[in-house]
């Protein structure tokens, strides 16, 4: 056996994530869904013959721990045994491993020679996998079997050519068959790249030291993972928060976290959370483990390569039958939401001990737009997806972000002319809302506002969102953030409010106003530097009279300056109101 | 143009130094300067470099017939570097559109950061107004423009004091209506305040490209006018009547009008000139398909060049972050004009080599720059970098660097990496060196691979062109990790930028959106938008003193599957489209999709989405002379023999060292051996070997 040096693990390192990231190219250009293309929501990835992921490639942290959960699993269940070169295994059921059902994986077996070397696989996020509504991601689904179809680990390649059956099949069960067969042929020339690119690194360096090296990679990863893991002080902390409801009864669904840090490793027990419930907002393990090991890279070292090693020092505890590890036939289309909340959760846990690395609450929502009808102008089927931003979260050191994602969501806008070119819709307005910020020495960002018009036929609409009872919180003094609102015909005189879950038949002219929340502040208000809030005046972002009420800010706008004077007294003024308050 | 002129000169201005390129058409002699930068007025150095040049070669200004130049000054305001003041401007846009450019992409440039920020908004929120207007998906009107709403803002901004507006409403490009309408009433009620209609900056579509686009052309205006201005006085100060020219981030040029009427094409002037360089000489060396490997101190650049063209994108942002090579998305202001496609790495001569917590041997990408520099330097830098990994490897002279004017002193090369590298992973120091060299190799092959597999080309069929001050030294490792063909290394690697700003063409890049799917074309209007197009540039380069037979024009059309949300730009001969030639021009789509994304969908539908013309001025050709390929023995350049490290020989090798200004063309050198001069070391790996061409350039090939 050669010894290992840190150059040729380096090197090999290199060569492997180039590999990964080529797909991740190949796949992105090659797609039609926007979703994929534009908003970057997908994941590439390499597994060894063990099924142990050595690299992954990704833009979205959303899928994170999607694939490390799911590859093995599909493989096992489908038979290493049964693989032959030129195979091709697609997968998306959530209760094998999977997150939702519009994440769709396709794994490819490499072969060195007739011997099995690994994996290649990809997911991607297809803007409908059929169900009962348009885009897949229904508000109001009960069991799994609503939201699609659902795919268990199944030949979608067979001897390099995709098999016309499985595809038919496929197609014959999702709207607008036309762009989605372009994904999944992106997905397969992604994974055809890998094949062929591993073959050359494989070529290269030899099976045998790549092997051996691999091994390293994994435990190079988790050596970083737990220096920086020693770097937070031991000991146990909890927090918990709610979602507005299970999507069904309205009944708030609660995720609590206990995080155990000991020396090098951490043991996080979301037991304390609620079971799982009859509604969409359920999530298996997959989004779970993302969430978790999203914040631990975020906390812990945000440039270590992803691998098997960096979850080796995080200890899940998600028992079955809760809302984050539910069972069959748990519907799931909200599992990101549930995924969003955990890391509310871990972060504020940590929070106690990590006071200067961590943010306030943001949006805290993936906030899933969907819709879909036939235009009147083709007479064809459509559907939309979309995600929108809000407010970031305040940090120890400035604001939070307008108009932004937030944790597991990083996808892009759809330009406006882009939907008004393919949908009848007309969007009326997309702009941050002013006075949604959590108040705070800090400022948590603005929440936005999309409004839809819809101008052609009836259309279905749904919202898989949350935020709308349980603003974002602030820290350490920080306020909360306003809340979420989701209104059809907001400025008619009959407005319908809906549930942050929810899916509507809309008629035409009517509008939907999509409202996301802001972000909590981070330290009180009465600290906020005074010429801050003036800035926020100025742009319209902060009203006058919140100035006064929250900030304990005057101001002066004809001559644009800061009443300092009057402003001193103010803010003392509220601070003796907020302690006699706390007595 | 002057229509008879002697000399020509190019000016490229960088961070450290301004480089000055001359070149005299009768004899074919190039003269070469390097004169310090200017950074807070750069037109100063820049005039007083090519001062120097024409007095060096004795010229009389009245012979220069043009001036070409490269300038940083674009993105240095936009980023917001002091002393350059941006100027105050105001935006009108559609109601419930105001916070487009704030909002931006509404992503976070880097998502595991808690810490990440978008960049700032170019014109803050109370200089955003919303007007009552709105054109529809079809460019039908669906609101009328509310001129009262117009006034009001236009009177806020008077108020503000604004310096220029600029306009972007939505679907502008369908009907134009609205902005011409705005436009007219800015010149009545704000006159003398500029501004930028998106419709005639970007007639494209996605509306916040566009946008950002119109704002960073509004924002130049002032700032490269006040430039222009002051550069050109300084040069008619010492005589110099002759045509100024500015290098487009597009790698073509523009004169100093034009310029003044479209500079957001100017943005990214500055690193556009090297690929030109490499594309016109290797083209000369009779090899059309190439990559451009710029390495320097902090960086490298590398871009990919296809039948003697570099690649250009559209989906380049200003100011933006670079990580793997690509600028994180959402990390700077998107400009949706063309852009030559660099992959930048963050690995240079003056990277730092370091151990993470896990063990594991990085190099940059920080960078310790010109100063203090690599700790070889002996200016106060103790942290190893590349070059001091090199010159431990005795590959870079101690003696010879640059020419013997910088003194390196081993001896604190050998204490860094011993220090911070060798002693922690408890190796000696010349593998330690070694180890930082290979690498450093690694992430610039990931980069180089980025640059050629995205683009579908197959690194075997490429030759590289390697320059900057590094460049020669790493690009023999290069050929072997990547497997080009040959390497290619001109014969002043460091100063080659500047050589591309002779050689460029002028040029204009013209785009309409013109959204129908192929089998909807209505072929006449077509036609009849691309001639439109062609007219617009011909004009544009009569005024700039072109006449027709010396304009080539390049048509294309920007197609996607119906679906798809990105387009492949697709070029197309230049003649009346008929039905014969469309079902052409879907071959050659579908066939372009195949080599980009390894699949096409022949039976799908497909989208047109923008018609584009390019406009060419063609300069005279550069001649440069081809001389006469001699002796193959280099024996009369040999300087001596010196022991260097190549871990695949198994540890030293005595090399022998070639004088570069000795070696003449026909002269082959077989590797391991260093050919030394004064602005760079080109290392030859055993088993390659090296011929000087008849234009000399140092060729490596495997033996």
């Amino acid at each position: 056996m050669k010894e290992i040096t840190p150059i040729t693990l380096e090197v090999l390192g290199n060569a492997l994530l180039t590999v990964a990231e080529e797909m991740g190219v190949g796949l992105q250009r090659s797609a039609y869904s926007s979703n994929i293309k534009t908003r970057l929501d997908f994941a590439c990835a390499i597994f060894d013959s063990e099924r142990r992921n050595i690299v992954q490639a990704l833009h979205i942290p959303s899928l994170l721990g999607a694939m490390v959960n799911l590859v093995p699993r599909a493989v096992e269940i489908f038979g290493a045994e049964n693989l032959r070169p030129g195979d091709g295994i697609i997968v998306n059921n959530p209760h094998m491993g999977g997150t939702h059902l519009p994440d769709i994986t396709l794994i490819s077996p490499v072969f060195h020679g007739s011997e099995l070397f690994g994996y290649v696989a990809n997911v991607a996020h297809h803007q409908d996998v059929g169900g009962m509504a348009p885009g897949s991601v229904p508000g109001d689904s009960t069991e799994i079997h609503q939201e699609g179809l659902i795919i268990p680990p199944m030949r979608l390649l067979e001897g390099g050519r995709i098999r016309r059956d499985v595809l038919g099949l496929i197609l014959a069960n999702v709207r607008s068959p036309r762009e989605r067969a372009g994904d999944y042929r992106a997905q397969v020339a992604c994974n055809n790249l890998g094949i062929r690119r591993l073959g050359e690194v494989i070529e290269r360096y030899r099976a045998e030291t790549l092997r051996l090296y691999m091994e390293e990679i994994l435990n190079y990863t988790e050596r970083r993972m737990r220096a920086a893991m020693r770097a937070i002080p031991s000991g146990t902390y909890y927090a918990e928060d709610y979602l507005d409801s299970d999507g069904v009864t309205g009944k708030p669904v609660k995720i609590a976290a206990e995080v155990t840090i000991n020396g090098d490793m951490a043991t996080i027990d979301l037991s304390g959370s609620d079971a799982q419930g009859p509604g969409p907002v359920n999530a298996t393990f997959s989004p779970t483990l993302s969430a978790v090991s999203y914040v631990f890279k975020c906390l812990c070292a945000p440039d270590i390569p992803i691998n098997d090693g960096m979850y080796r020092p995080l200890h899940v505890v998600a028992p079955e039958g809760t809302v984050v590890n539910a069972r069959p036939p748990a519907a799931v289309a909200g599992c990101w939401e549930v995924g969003q909340r955990v890391c509310d959760v871990l972060v504020k846990a940590l929070s106690h001990v990590l006071p200067e690395k961590v943010c306030a609450a943001g949006k805290g929502i993936i906030c899933n737009i969907s819709f879909g009808g036939t235009d009147p102008r083709s007479g064809k089927v459509y559907t939309f997806y979309e995600t929108i931003g809000g407010g970031y979260g305040a940090r120890p050191t400035k604001d939070g972000i307008d108009g932004i994602q937030y944790h597991l969501t990083n996808t892009q806008n759809a330009p406006v002319e882009e939907i008004e070119l393919s949908y009848p819709v007309l969007v009326e307005r997309y702009e941050l809302i002013p006075d949604t910020e959590g108040a705070g020495k800090f400022r948590g960002g603005l929440g936005m506002r999309r409004d839809y018009r819809f101008i052609g036929g009836p259309a279905i609409f749904s919202v898989q969102s949350d935020r709308a009872k349980f603003a974002p919180w602030g820290l350490f003094g920080g306020l909360d953030a306003t809340p979420s609102r989701y209104i059809v015909n907001p400025d008619s005189d009959e407005p319908l409010e809906l549930p942050s879950k929810s899916t509507v038949r809309l008629k035409p002219g009517d509008i939907v106003s999509v409202q996301t929340p802001g972000g909590g502040g981070y330290g009180s208000p009465l600290e906020r530097d005074p010429e801050m809030v003036l800035r926020d005046i100025i742009d319209g972002k902060v009203s006058l009279k919140r100035a006064e009420q929250l900030y304990g800010v005057v101001v002066d706008l004809t001559t644009r300056k800061v009443d300092h004077e009057a402003t001193g007294s103010l803010r003392q003024s509220l601070k003796v109101a907020s302690r006699c308050e706390a007595r | 143009m002057k229509p008879s002129f002697r000399y020509r000169v190019g000016c490229d201005i960088g961070g450290t130094f301004t480089d000055v390129v001359l070149f005299d058409e009768e004899t074919g002699r190039l003269s070469l300067i390097k004169v310090p930068s200017t950074p807070r007025s750069p037109e100063v150095g820049a005039a007083s470099g090519i001062e120097r040049a024409l007095e060096t070669m004795g010229v009389d200004p009245k012979f220069v017939g043009y001036i070409s130049h490269a300038t940083t000054i674009a993105t240095n305001a936009i980023i917001g570097q002091e002393g350059l003041e941006l100027p105050k401007i105001g935006f009108i846009t559609t109601r419930g559109y105001r916070d487009l450019i704030e909002i931006m992409r509404q992503i976070r440039p880097n998502p595991y950061d808690f810490f990440t920020d978008k960049p700032r908004p170019l014109v803050p929120r109370h200089l955003r107004r919303e007007v009552t207007e709105r054109v529809g998906a079809d460019g039908r009107v669906i609101r009328k423009l509310d001129e009262d709403e117009v006034r009001e803002a236009l009177k806020a901004f008077r108020e503000e004091g604004v310096e220029a507006v600029a306009v972007c409403t939505l679907f502008s490009f369908l009907d134009p209506m609205h902005e011409k309408r705005i436009g007219e009433m800015i010149g009545e009620e704000l006159p003398g305040v500029h501004f930028s209609l998106s419709h005639e900056v970007l007639p494209e579509f996605r509306e916040y490209e566009r946008a950002s686009t119109t704002i960073i052309n509004t924002l130049l205006f002032k700032i490269i006018d006040g430039y222009l201005r002051s550069l050109e006085d300084h040069l008619r100060a010492i005589g110099l009547s002759a045509d100024l020219l500015l290098m487009q981030s597009n790698g073509r040029t523009m004169s100093s009008a034009m310029a003044r009427r479209r500079p957001v094409y100017i943005a990214e002037s500055g690193p556009a000139a090297g690929s030109i360089a490499a594309a016109y000489m290797g083209s000369l060396a009779g090899y059309e398909n190439l990559v451009s490997f710029d390495m320097g101190g902090t960086t490298t650049k590398v871009c990919l060049i296809e039948k003697g063209q570099p690649r250009v994108t559209t989906e380049f942002e200003v100011g933006g972050t670079v990580a793997s090579g690509r600028i994180l998305r959402g990390s700077g202001w998107p400009i949706m004009v063309p852009v030559i496609d660099l992959v930048e790495i963050g690995a240079g001569g003056g990277s730092i080599a370091w151990i993470d917590t896990g063990g594991a041997l990085r190099v940059g990408p920080m960078s310790a720059g010109a100063e203090p520099g690599p700790a070889c330097y002996g200016l106060g830098g103790t942290e190893p970098t590349i070059t001091d990994a090199y010159v431990l490897l005795g590959i870079i002279n101690p003696e010879y660097f640059l020419g013997g004017e910088m003194k390196i002193d081993v001896e604190l090369a050998m204490e860094g990496v011993k220090e911070r590298i060798a002693d922690p992973l408890a190796i000696d120091p010349i593998e330690a060196a070694s180890n930082i060299a290979e690498v450093a190799t690694s992430s610039i092959v990931r980069g180089a691979r980025i640059v050629t597999v995205e683009r579908g080309s197959d690194p075997r069929e490429i030759v590289m062109m390697a320059f900057g001050g590094a460049g020669p030294m790493v690009a023999s490792s290069l050929m072997e990790e990547l497997g080009f063909r040959r390497v290619i290394v001109p014969e002043a690697p460091g100063l080659f930028s500047a050589y591309g700003l002779l050689v460029s063409n002028v040029g204009h890049d013209y785009a309409l959106a013109w959204i129908c799917e192929t089998q909807d074309f209505d072929l006449n209007e077509l036609n009849r938008a691309f001639r439109r197009l062609e007219r617009r540039g011909l004009e544009d380069l009569a005024s700039e003193g072109f006449r027709s037979e010396q304009i080539r024009v390049v048509r294309s059309l920007d197609m996607r599957y119906l679906g798809q949300s990105y387009e492949l730009n697709v070029p197309i001969p230049e003649e009346e489209i008929t039905g014969g030639g469309l079902s052409d021009i879907e071959k050659r789509f579908h066939a372009l999709h195949e080599t980009r994304y390894g699949y096409c969908a022949p039976e799908e539908i497909i989208q047109n989405v923008n018609i584009r013309v390019s406009a060419i001025g063609i300069m005279p050709p550069l001649k440069i002379k081809a001389e006469k390929e001699g002796d193959a023995s280099p024996e009369g350049a040999l300087k001596g023999f010196r022991d260097i490290y190549l871990p695949k020989s198994g540890g030293y090798v005595s090399c022998a060292i070639y004088d570069r200004y000795r070696l003449k063309p026909g002269n082959v050198v077989t590797g391991p051996a260093i050919i030394e001069q004064i602005d760079s070391t080109t290392l030859i790996q055993p088993e390659q070997e090296a011929k000087i061409d008849c234009h000399r350039q140092t060729v490596l090939r495997k033996i």
